[in-house]
């Protein structure tokens, strides 16, 4: 079907995003696209969105590498795609439209990780326009990338290894082995969801499927409130002023944080009495960060190794300095810094409380 | 005359013979434009949009200004003050060299800290006056041909890591002299427009080698490029010096020892490879630091890594002069660059004509292969490049 392409339709399936897929779905729906898909005849593409949705919420990062899918229907599951960024449009929320963008860029790079490098080549190429080429000589079976897809990518990864100064550059060429240009291309397919959810389309939705959407948001809405920060004792998340609830909740969707962000949440979650483990499970859910490396950098910031200073988290004016602020509400203008807000707004809420009773 | 009145004469002349010289930047209409106005308060007229270059020229040749500069970046609507609605399409990719930054054994022949108060001067930095206990210290920098070498050369090692590492050829980008104390190196290319500040960051941390971690690279070889390469090529050139060399770039002598001492075995790692931390392991970790130090100073570029970062940033315009000297904003070529003598080659104003001006207190400066002063209190009559010299840096007025 596809001569020019390296991708066969199973591939299509795994890689529901590239351009092939795109000319795929396009083939399959004809004129009217995606609006066909409100046909009843489509109505497993639509259970198979849904389900799509719940899975990117309902499993932690760390097992998708080992997840197994059924595929029943090819048809379905490449059609499902496009239909659950649309539902992600309604579903309207930042934090479950991040994790979804996350669970699908994290479902592919892993199944690209374990590819023939052809393929992985393919799509870097055809989808994001990747400068990419294997390398020969001495260093065999490294792929090199040009600089721009390389820091287009690796500048939002934290870790020193992706820093530029550490890479092997020659003459505009940074080299990478198949599991990091897999991790990179795990980024760019990440924004690229990301951005088709931040596309302003309009389509109106039928009623059926509206309604259905409206029953997918109930079960958001219904896991956000079970997602950890309730089970924290009493540390009560709805006492958090803005700037830390965003770095946190960025945390919670997989969002690259940078350095010194995640040093002020962790800083404030110890001074207000959060404990090491949850702390580090926080971290470690989310993201990929190493957890004996997470755990020596929690008890550094608590003071419990190293310098021995259990650190506080920045004043507002730093915040603001490093971007973080993100705008303050009235309770803002009275404190100085974030822990003085979540005292001054915890003592008011269990106040309340009380006196509720 | 007051000083002001005599440098804004000078520079309408200028303006009025040479202004037909200073090109447009490319895509001028997608440039922001800010000029220093010469008033007692200096503040930047900012926002300013051309169409073309002939209304660049004819504003700068009526409006006279101090300092002239446009962005780096390209706007939709570059004369729009508020920067959300400039809309931001990209930026050339700029880099910095300024001798300011560069450690320079002449720096303490010439650069002065002095109290505002008292008006002791002291030659090395201080922030409290150590006369009469004053904070009011002023730094004050000076320039001489040795530092603006230092400049040049950190300017060819940052074109060789441009061209080798990131495959910019040097014939692709422009080489400015500022005016004052360095260069400015311009990447225009449509690949890298788009690059965002955090990942010029990265750019810049390469060229500065921040972040670096020895046990990231790959093993020391003078045959690769990157990090390891060169880092293997400086120690290289290190090895090789003579003793007496090796000293006098400020290495203990237990370590010119030490290298003496394993110079073939060091060359031959370099050259034919070995397992990593090899080097480290011949010269002991101590001695190792030390030569680390020196050859990662001389691997990296001292570059001034906000001007690169910051994607909104206002750069001189090419062929209009810098206020606080006097002197052009000189695009050059690569080969034009290593003739280049900033002192000799940047001067605006005809050197046969002579002019008195009356100079407070001012250090010696080598201005067209002559030195002048030091001269304190006195009336001197210099030949016009010199004069404007001292009187843009405030240290001279006009006399009668």
């Amino acid at each position: 079907m596809f001569k020019e392409s390296r991708l066969t339709t199973a591939d299509l399936v795994k890689y529901p995003f590239t351009v092939e897929a795109s000319s795929y779905v396009e083939k399959r729906l004809g004129r009217l696209g995606l609006e066909e898909l409100f046909n009843p005849n489509y109505e497993p593409v639509i259970e198979k969105a849904i389900l799509r949705i719940k899975r990117s919420v309902l499993t932690p990062l760390k097992s998708i590498q080992t997840l197994k899918e059924k595929v029943d229907d090819v048809d379905v599951e490449i059609l499902s795609f496009p239909l659950a960024i649309i539902m992600m449009k309604v579903v309207d929320d930042p934090y479950f439209q991040r994790r979804f963008a996350l669970f699908e860029a994290k479902k592919a790079s892993s199944n690209l990780e374990n590819e023939d490098v052809e393929k992985l080549l393919e799509v870097a190429r055809k989808s994001f326009g990747w400068k990419i080429f294997k390398v020969d000589g001495s260093f065999s079976g490294m792929l090199k990338i040009r600089f721009t897809d390389y820091l287009r990518n690796a500048s939002k990864l934290r870790e020193d290894k992706w820093k530029l100064v550490n890479r092997y550059l020659e003459y505009g060429d940074v080299y990478v082995t198949k599991a990091e240009a897999a991790r990179l291309l795990e980024e760019e397919i990440r924004r690229h969801i990301q951005s088709k959810i931040d596309e302003k389309v309009v389509l109106e939705l039928p009623k059926p499927v509206l309604e259905k959407v409206e029953e997918l948001k109930e079960f958001l809405r219904k896991q956000k409130k079970s997602l950890p920060e309730e089970s924290f004792g009493r540390v009560d998340f709805k006492f958090f002023p803005p700037c830390i609830k965003n770095i946190y909740t960025d945390i919670l969707g997989g969002k690259n944080v940078s350095h010194i962000g995640r040093f002020t949440l962790t800083a404030f979650l110890i001074q207000i009495g959060m404990n090491i483990d949850d702390i580090v499970k926080l971290y470690t859910s989310a993201t990929d960060f190493d957890e004996r490396i997470t755990r020596y950098q929690v008890e550094h910031i608590a003071g419990l190794v190293g310098g021995r200073t259990r650190y506080k988290p920045l004043n507002c004016e730093s915040m603001q300095t490093h971007g973080l602020c993100v705008g303050r509400d009235e309770v803002c203008q009275k404190v100085k810094n974030p822990l003085a807000y979540y005292r001054r707004v915890a003592v008011r809420g269990k106040r309340v409380k009380h006196e509720s009773h | 005359m007051n000083p002001i009145d005599f440098i804004r004469e000078k520079f309408r002349l200028y303006y009025a013979e040479s202004v037909n010289e200073i090109k447009a930047p490319t895509f001028v209409e997608k440039r922001e434009f800010g000029f220093v106005p010469f008033r007692k308060e200096k503040t930047m007229i900012r926002h300013r949009g051309f169409e073309n270059q002939k209304k660049l020229q004819d504003f700068i040749k009526t409006f006279v200004p101090s300092d002239a500069y446009y962005s780096s970046a390209y706007y939709k609507n570059p004369s729009e003050e508020k920067m959300a609605e400039k809309g931001w399409l990209g930026a050339d990719l700029i880099f910095d060299i300024d001798c300011d930054h560069i450690q320079t054994p002449c720096k303490k022949e010439h650069d002065s800290w002095v109290c505002l108060d008292c008006g002791e001067v002291f030659s090395s930095p201080t922030k409290k006056c150590l006369n009469c206990g004053s904070e009011k210290v002023d730094e004050e920098k000076w320039i001489c041909e040795e530092c603006l070498d230092a400049a040049k050369k950190e300017v060819l090692k940052l074109l060789k890591i441009l061209e080798e590492d990131f495959g910019i050829s040097e014939k692709t980008v422009g080489i400015v002299f500022s005016g004052h104390r360095g260069y400015h190196v311009h990447v225009e290319n449509k690949d890298l427009v788009k690059l965002e500040a955090e990942e010029r960051k990265e750019i810049t941390d390469y060229i500065t080698g921040a972040g670096l971690k020895l046990n990231m690279l790959q093993n020391l070889d003078v045959s690769k490029t990157g990090w390891s390469g060169r880092l293997a090529k400086t120690l290289y050139d290190l090895c090789l010096k003579k003793p007496e060399e090796l000293a006098s770039i400020g290495l203990r002598e237990k370590t010119v020892k030490k290298i003496v001492e394993k110079r073939s075995q060091i060359l031959d790692l370099l050259v034919f490879g070995g397992e990593k931390g090899e080097v480290e392991k011949l010269l002991g970790k101590t001695v190792w630091r030390e030569v680390f130090e020196k050859a990662f100073r001389e691997a990296s570029v001292p570059i001034d890594t906000v001007v690169t970062t910051d994607i909104h940033r206002l750069i001189r315009l090419p062929k209009t002069l810098h206020g606080k000297t006097g002197f052009r904003v000189v695009p050059l070529s690569l080969e034009k660059l290593y003739e280049f003598n900033p002192l000799n080659d940047a001067l605006a104003f005809p050197s046969d004509e002579k002019i008195k001006v009356k100079v407070k207190n001012a250090k010696k400066i080598r201005i067209g292969g002559e030195t002048y002063g030091p001269y304190k209190d006195e009336v001197v009559g210099l030949p016009m490049p010199v004069a404007m010299f001292y009187v843009c840096r405030g240290k001279a007025t006009p006399a009668g």
